[in-house]
This record gives structure tokens, sequence and C-alpha cells, in this order.
């Protein structure tokens, strides 16, 4: 067989280290880069550099910030005494997408799984409980997604919090829009039925 | 794509792609095995409640060139007791991970399959204990892996072992007798009334051990005797074994 000349190799096992890329996807994208023209190729590789030379995470909430805090704990126009728990920064972009919520974040990066070892150590619970004790936050709304660990998180969270005496809530869990109720599950029904309200 | 059937236990799941999951199977006819289930992160996923961790369906596989693929699923057991308890999610994890660690790929086994049904639906049981009904999963497993302490004879001096305390030695896989336990050796110390508990798991009478009422002091040494056992012939730590133990203290 012919032997890979040392620098697309290169390229194939840094890409290959990736999420979600396995060997032949890892192949396929370097040899896309082999083909593009130069410019592009050294703007992705700048674009590479300049996000780990100039984004962090927040001292504050641990979302993404170009400096010590990010630009939703900078804003005035944020209201903070609601305090919404997420598990991963993507999470608040999603719920940012939305544009229903004015509240301010903390993110966990991640959610307890024993059968992976995290526990509560690993993840910012300490940090967001020191927050609380310094914010003027009244409301702490948990959006850990509705599986086994996110409610293992969520129900760990609402003990942390408990005698700080702040109100909590979790995000409600139903139907998705659009979608028509004989292809649900029966879980998701399920609750959907027990959390139903009044019109 | 040829597919197949099988009675269905997710015992770990992995993100993998844009929404996809890869998930580790329990099954009854083809033992572990892995699978991936295409889309399954989506909100609107009609079976991602149904492929959260230890949920128990009806599936319908299809085989694929390197994992096979989820392709219908018929929800069976019921899983929404463990789910937000933190202690019941871990000891389902305890048993979630060493099924994974002790079994074969595609080597089923009847008896581990039943086992951690009926163990997923005791802790599932908002009145049970789940160190209880978790103990007594590890006194099976070891049964099934034929790692059984010995609770009858010493295992140093062949000796019978009288009803006393005693030491229990993992290394030895067994009680040891006051003279044989009397060096310094790795182990944990047990009552007689764990002792007596644990003849009566060994011995697999479910029925007597669902009517005891254990106390936490003597839950506390049958857990260490059998998690000591477990961990010194899996040669490995359990990772929600160390999380369960942050919980107790």
């Amino acid at each position: 067989m012919a032997e890979v000349p040392a620098p697309l190799t290169r390229v194939m096992e840094e890409l290959g280290r990736l999420p979600g890329i396995g060997p032949k996807t890892a192949q396929r994208l370097s040899f896309y880069i082999l083909r593009t023209p130069r410019d592009s190729v050294e703007r992705l590789a700048a674009a590479l550099v300049d996000v780990k030379a100039r984004i962090r995470f927040c001292d504050e909430c641990f979302f993404i910030a170009e400096g010590e805090r990010c630009a939703i704990c900078l804003s005035s126009r944020r209201d903070r005494a609601i305090l919404c728990v997420v598990e991963e920064p993507l999470d608040v972009m999603a719920i940012e997408r939305t544009g229903e919520y004015n509240g301010i974040y903390h993110v966990l990066h991640g959610a307890l799984s024993p059968i992976d070892g995290i526990g509560p150590g690993e993840l910012k619970i300490a940090e967001l409980v020191s927050r609380l004790r310094r914010e003027p936050v009244s409301e702490v709304i948990l959006a850990c997604d509705p599986d086994m660990e996110g409610e293992a998180t969520a129900v760990y969270l609402a003990q942390q919090l408990a005698p700080l005496g702040i109100q909590t809530s979790r995000l409600a869990h139903g139907l998705p829009v659009g979608g028509e109720l004989e292809y649900a599950d029966e879980l998701t029904l399920a609750r959907a039925f027990s959390g139903r309200r009044s019109f | 794509m040829p597919t197949y059937q099988a009675d269905a236990i997710v015992l770990r799941r992995l993100d993998y792609g844009e929404a996809d999951r890869i998930l580790t199977l329990l099954t009854r006819e083809h033992g572990k095995l892995a699978a991936i289930a295409k889309g399954a992160r989506r909100a609107k996923a009609r079976s991602a409640g149904s492929l959260d961790l230890f949920a128990r369906s009806r599936m319908m596989l299809a085989k694929g060139r390197n994992l096979d693929v989820v392709a219908q699923v018929e929800r069976r057991g019921d899983v929404r007791h463990i789910s937000g308890d933190l202690q019941r999610t871990a000891y389902a994890c305890l048993v979630s991970e060493i099924v994974d660690k002790v079994l074969e790929d595609r080597h089923p086994v009847d008896e581990v399959f039943d086992l951690v049904v009926e163990t997923l639906d005791r802790l599932n049981a908002v009145d049970r204990s789940p160190r209880a009904d978790s103990a007594w999963f590890l006194m099976r497993i070891l049964d099934q892996l034929g790692y059984l302490p010995q609770l009858q004879d010493c295992p140093g001096c062949g000796q019978p072992l009288p009803e006393a305390s005693a030491w229990f030695s993992p290394l030895l896989g067994g009680v040891l007798c006051k003279a044989c336990g009397a060096h310094d050796q790795a182990g944990s110390a047990l009552s007689v009334n764990s002792l007596k508990v644990l003849r009566l798991m060994a011995a697999d009478d479910g029925e007597m051990y669902g009517r005891l009422r254990i106390t936490a002091e003597l839950l506390d040494e049958i857990e260490d005797a059998l998690e000591a056992q477990l961990e010194y012939h899996l040669d490995r730590r359990l990772k929600s074994l160390e999380f369960i133990r942050s919980l107790r203290h």
C-alpha cells in the first residue's frame, strides 16, 4: 500500500479525535481540505486558533465568554431575579432562540451520571450554591434534560437549594408542538396528562 | 436489511453524531449488544422515552454493517419511580454497570436477564428499600458468576464456621474463622446477624429475605462484604459504587 505523507496522516489523526468522526470521515474531510483553496483553509485554521485564544467560560455562569464575564451576565437588561440552570452551553443557546426568557443562567457542564463516575464534584454545583448565596435570585428554573441523568441532577439540585429558601421550578414535560397525539410515547403522554393546566 | 425482535433493557447510552445515540442493550434473546438509535436525541423523537436508561421494551432491530439499528420500540417495563430518585437511579446504574462489565457480547444468559428485570422492577417500587434490593442483586450476580462467597466453612483452614461475629475476606472469598481472621487482612467485620442474612441470601431464599427488617448497620456490613467480593473478582473499581458511597457519607 502506498504510504500516506506525514502531514496528511496528521490531519486525519487530528480530525479523527473530534466527537462523532470516525477514521473514514476523517479521511474524507482530510481529502476535502486538500482540494480546498489555500485561503479558505487558512480562514478555518485561523478561526480555530482564534476561538481557542479568545473564548473562555464566564467566571460567573460558565457560559461561553470573550472576557471574564459573558454577554448575558454583563447585560443590564437581564432580570437577575430569575436564574435558569442548564447542563450545557448549547442549552443556553437553545433557550435564547425562544426569546421567551430574560433571566440569567448557570451552566453545570454536564449531568450527574453514576455510571460514568460523574458526581456533584465534577459539575459546577458548589459554584451555583455560592452564587445563589451572594446574588438576589428569587427563582431558580431547573432546565436539565428530561432523561434519567437530568432528572437525578434536578432532584439533587432541588435538595441542595432547599435550605436557601429560593423558589425552585422544573421545566414542564409534555407534547412537542406540531406533533400528533397518537404518535406520542406513553411516558410523555402520561407526563402531559399529569402536568395539564387549565385554560 | 434483515430484522429481528428482542426484549431489551437499555444499559448505557452514548451520544453519537448530530442526534443519534449508541445504546448498550441487554436482550433476552441475543445477550448484550450495541445498537444505534437514529435521531433519538431530538425532542420530537417518539422513541426517546422508551430508550432512556433502564427502559425495557420489545424492540425490532435491523442488522447493520457495524451496528444494528433500532427500528421500532414498544415500551414494556416501568421505571418512572427510579427516574427522579437519586438513590434509586444510582443503584440502577450499579446494576447496569455490573451487567455491562460481566457479560460477553451476544451471549444470552436467561437468568441474568430475569434478574435484571426483577431488580429494576423492585427498584421502581416506592415501598421497597433500594439498598436491600441492590444487595440481593449483588449476591445473585455473584452466584451467576460462580463467585458466591464461602459462608459455611472458613476458606482459610476449612473448619466449619460457628454462628458468631467474623471477618470477611474478599481475597480468600468468604468468611474467616476467628483464628484465620486474626491477621491484619483486607476485608471487613461481620456481625453474627449479618452472617445469618448473607447465608440466607446465598441460599436464594428470596421470600424470607423479603420479610426481614434489615437495619442500616446490618446493610452496611452486608454491602461492604458483597461489594468487596465483586470488585475483587472483577478486578476493577465500579464507578457507580463510588458515587453511591459518596451519597452515603
